[in-house]
Parts: structure tokens; sequence; C-alpha cells
């Protein structure tokens, strides 16, 4: 898992990090019930990693969302669980084609949007590594040095900062929760909009 | 890795490797220690993934951060209004409220050191209606990379999608909300479209049309009414006239040169492209459907054919909507879910186990 493989890595936190929001959202509501958000998660993460190339996706979005949805399934098949047609076939509908429909590219717009917001709350002094470490190109060493801290710190500072943010977006979604149940009736009315017959 | 002490959870101890990893000093026997809990449990394994993803993007963020502080911010590209007329296109600017960077020229750009968010808002804020005559990309100018290639000019137009114009090319742009129309006055343009389902992106050569929603393609002029198109990425669906339904899809690496000639009957009275009809291609609807089925109703109405190599993969079933037009969607997903792959052998699609 080292940096061979390294495009890969980048593609997954640019495209799909900032998805990972909406697509948590989604497996909540459609099958919380039924499996660990965390475990469909983790595993989507899983075979995305284990992807040789990504020239071939064009639709991250989209890709993320089908292969939750493989990750789920298969969690299910494994618990036994085999009807699950009606419960996802609106979802379904979502990936017709893997090209979202215009409101949900704002949607993935504004998930980016959230995503910066909640970067930009990391401490001050993770902050401030990151700077030294990556615009101004310091090693460990001179970093520590520049802050005053041991290097050890550096790290720490970097791992608080790092579990911060995920913890906090974990939050958000919890409780941005609520008001997705109620928008489940108007989406799929909008769906329905879009598909004429 | 011990003096960072006891933590609870899987994200948090995958965090502590995920910095360790881009941080620290690896030793081998904290490399085989890293190996061994990821060997532990497949969720350590996405666990840790997810990690290093979200600490590469917080580093972006912070590194985007620090480049929009330390740059002036970029000035927007000098389009020029050909049409003020053309503003009726209703909720256009509710579209663009929220522009994203256009993504290809993202991924060309490096990945550290100065990069610079495109001044998108600034662009939103210009017309719908554009002339462009080879209006150079200055949002580039802090990534390199992209803006160097070819000879010609790029244009990033207002819904994200780019034109790179060959010597010579002339473009005139009108994106209405329900259709992206580019008319190719001179020359041979290269268009990354932005995918955007409701407004298909047309490009008019002549009395040559080439549409798509969502791809890489090039066009030249061929004469007063021709045209040549070639795919790069996706596939592009090319017709003469108001022959669309007659239209030819050509997927990427095809190339295609219409030259309808002169009109035969009197020019009508609207232009073509307002006879265009909506994009709304025929679906093939399957209901928990075994996934080898659903291939043949493909393989009926499309001459790239889908093959499925092992039968495990056919019997596993699917559900969904598809372009009937588009057996390389229906592949893919179908690869996606039976946990296969997707190669293509012989001008034909194949299904096979990883």
């Amino acid at each position: 898992m080292g940096d061979q493989c390294d495009t890969v890595a980048a593609w997954i936190a640019r495209e799909i990090v900032p998805h990972e929001a909406a697509i948590r959202r989604w497996l909540a509501r459609r099958w919380g019930h039924a499996v660990d958000v965390e475990d469909v998660i983790q595993e989507a993460y899983c075979r995305l990693a284990g992807l040789a190339s990504i020239d071939h996706i064009d639709n991250p979005a989209g890709y993320f969302h089908r292969t939750a949805h493989a990750a789920a399934s298969d969690l299910m098949r494994r618990a036994g669980i085999i009807n699950f047609t009606l419960m996802t076939r609106i979802e379904w509908s979502d990936v017709m084609d893997g090209e979202p429909l215009p409101d949900q590219a704002m949607e993935a717009s504004q998930e980016l949007e959230r995503v910066r917001g909640l970067m930009s709350a990391l401490p001050d002094t993770c902050r401030r590594v990151i700077e030294l470490r990556r615009v101004e190109g310091l090693s460990r060493k001179e970093t520590a040095e520049r802050l005053g801290v041991s290097e050890n710190d550096v790290k720490n500072h970097l791992v608080r900062g790092l579990q911060k943010v995920m913890k906090r977006m974990a939050e958000q979604d919890a409780r941005m929760d609520g008001d997705e149940q109620a928008d489940a009736g108007r989406k799929a009315e909008r769906i329905g909009k879009h598909r004429p017959h | 890795m011990a003096s960072t002490g006891p933590t609870n959870g899987i994200d948090d101890q995958a965090a502590i490797w995920a910095v360790e990893a881009a941080h620290g000093d690896m030793t081998p026997e904290s490399r085989a220690d890293l190996e061994r809990w990821l060997a532990a449990d497949r969720r350590h394994r996405g666990a840790y993934i997810r990690a290093r993803a979200w600490l590469r993007a917080a580093e972006e963020a912070v590194v985007e951060a620090r480049a929009a502080a330390v740059s002036p911010p970029v000035a927007a590209a000098p389009l020029v209004s050909d049409n003020d007329n053309e503003r009726d296109h209703g909720d256009q600017s509710r579209s663009f409220a929220a522009p994203t960077p256009a993504r290809p020229l993202r991924r060309a750009l490096p990945c550290w050191g100065g990069r610079i968010v495109a001044g998108g808002g600034a662009l939103a804020a210009s017309l719908a209606v554009l002339l462009a005559l080879g209006v150079p990309l200055p949002s580039l100018s802090g990534g390199g990379g992209a803006a160097e290639e070819g000879a010609g000019q790029i244009v990033r137009l207002r819904d994200g999608s780019v034109a790179r114009l060959g010597p010579d090319a002339r473009i005139q742009v009108v994106l209405a909300d329900d259709i992206r129309t580019i008319t190719l006055l001179s020359g041979e343009a290269t268009f990354e479209v932005a995918r955007d389902k409701a407004r298909p992106f047309v490009v008019r050569s002549g009395d040559v049309y080439a549409q798509a929603t969502g791809t890489v393609y090039s066009v030249g002029r061929v004469g007063d009414t021709g045209g040549t198109v070639k795919v790069l990425e996706g596939s592009v669906l090319v017709w003469p006239r108001d022959e669309r339904d007659q239209a030819v899809r050509l997927a990427a690496g095809g190339t295609v040169t219409l030259d309808p000639g002169p009109e035969p009957a009197p020019a009508p009275d609207a232009p073509p492209v307002r006879r265009l009809s909506p994009p709304d291609m025929a679906r093939i609807s399957l209901d928990n459907v075994p996934i080898a089925q659903a291939a043949q109703r493909f393989n009926r109405v499309n001459s790239t054919k889908i093959v499925i190599a092992d039968p495990a993969i056919g019997e596993i079933r699917i559900i969904g909507h598809y372009k009937s037009n588009d057996p390389e969607q229906f592949a893919r997903a179908a690869a996606m879910i039976s946990g296969g792959q997707v190669r293509h052998v012989d001008g034909d699609i194949v299904i096979f186990m990883k």
C-alpha cells in the first residue's frame, strides 16, 4: 500500500472524499437498518483503492455510488437479506447512466464547499504543520524546529487534526440525517418528473 | 507508534497510521506492524485508505487556501459579448450559482504547490453568449501544464466545458438552459464537455451536428456544410441537418466526416438547432433481471456486442435503468455489481471475472 498507487490515492482524495457525506447519507437512509454504514464505506474505499486505473471513470461520484451499492449488496447477500429490490428501486434510477441529474450536480458542488469548510476548521497548529510541510517543503525535523516542538508532536498535531476532521464530518452527517428523511419523499417525486413515463 | 498511546476505534488508529505513512519514518518494523494491522481485518484496510485520502484532501485544501491567499484573485477571461438579446435563458444564473472548477483541467495540474482555484465566480457573472475569438485562459497561469498543451487557444466555457481551438478556429457559444450549442465557424476545435445530462452539448459544423453529454471530441470544418468529428473519450452522436433520428453513434477512437452539400430544399424558417428533440434516449429498464438476459437486450439494439465471459456473472441479477444505446455504461455497471471487469476484445465489450 505504498505510494506506487499514488495516482489512485490522489484521485480518491480529490474526487471521492468530497462525496463521502452524500454517500453516507444515502446509505444510512436506504440501508441503514440492514447494514452497518461504516462497514460499507470502508469496503467501498477498499474497492476503490484496488483500482488499477481510474482513466475510465469520468464520473467519480457515480462510480463511488455504484461501488458503495455493490459493497452494500454484497454485505447484505452475505447476511442473507435477499429481497432488497423495492428498497433500492428509487435510488437505482439515480445511477441510470452514470451522470448526475442537474440538481445532484448542484449537491455535489455544495458537498465540495462543505468539505472545504470542514478543512478550514483544522486546528491552527495542524494547518501550520501542513503549510510548512507541503507549501514550504520543510522536513519533519525542520518543521519541528520552526514550531519549537518535538518531531513526534508534529505527527501528533496532524493525527489530532485528521481525527477531528473525520469525526466532525460524521457528526455533521448524523445531524443532517433528519432533514434528509423529509427530503426523501420530495426527491422521489423529483426523480419521477425527470422520467416522464 | 507506541508513543501515541491507546486509541479507540478503527478510524482513530487508521488516522495514526495514515500520518505515520505520510509524515513519519516508516522503519521495516513499523511497516510490518502496519501490514499486520491491515491484514487483521478488511475494514482496517478501508479505514486506512479513507484516512490517507482525508489527510491528503486536508493537505490539498490547506495548500489551496494558502495559494488563494497569496496570489491575487484571478481575472476572468475577457469574454466578448456578441448578442445581448440571447439573454432569455431562464434560470441560467441559478444553475451556475455554485460553479466548480473544470475537472479535466484540475486533474492536469500538479498535486502540490501553488494551485490556483479558477475564478469561476467571475466567469459565471458574465453573459451566456460569447463570441470567443481565441480567448486565452488566464486562470491556468498558476498551474502550467494544461495551458501549454497544443498551439491553439484554450477557452473555458461557463458550464465548465473546455474548448481547445486549433489555428484559425473560431467558435460561437450559446449556453441555454436546455441545450449548449457551439457553432464552429472555421478551423478545428477539441471539446472537453462538462457533464450535464439536462443540456446536451451540440457542436455544429456547417450542417453537421455532433452531440454529447460529457466526453472529449474534436470537430473540424469541411467545406461550407461539412465537418469531421473525432471522438477521443466517451461517445458522440453525429448527424446531418435535421436527421437526428438517423444519428451515427461514434465511440472513442472513431472518426467520421460528413459533408451533406448544399441544402436540397429551401432553407427552413427556424434554424435546425431549434428543432432538436430533447436528448431523451430510449431506456432499457431492468428489474432484477439476470445480467446475461439484460446483455441480450442490449445486443439486440446495438452493433457493439456485450459478451459475458463467465456464466457466474450472467446469473447475477441487476436492477436499473440504462440508455439502450450505451452498452458500455451498462457493462461497467454490471461489472461493478458482479465484481467483474470490462475489457474490449475485437470490438466487443467483454465482462469477465477478475
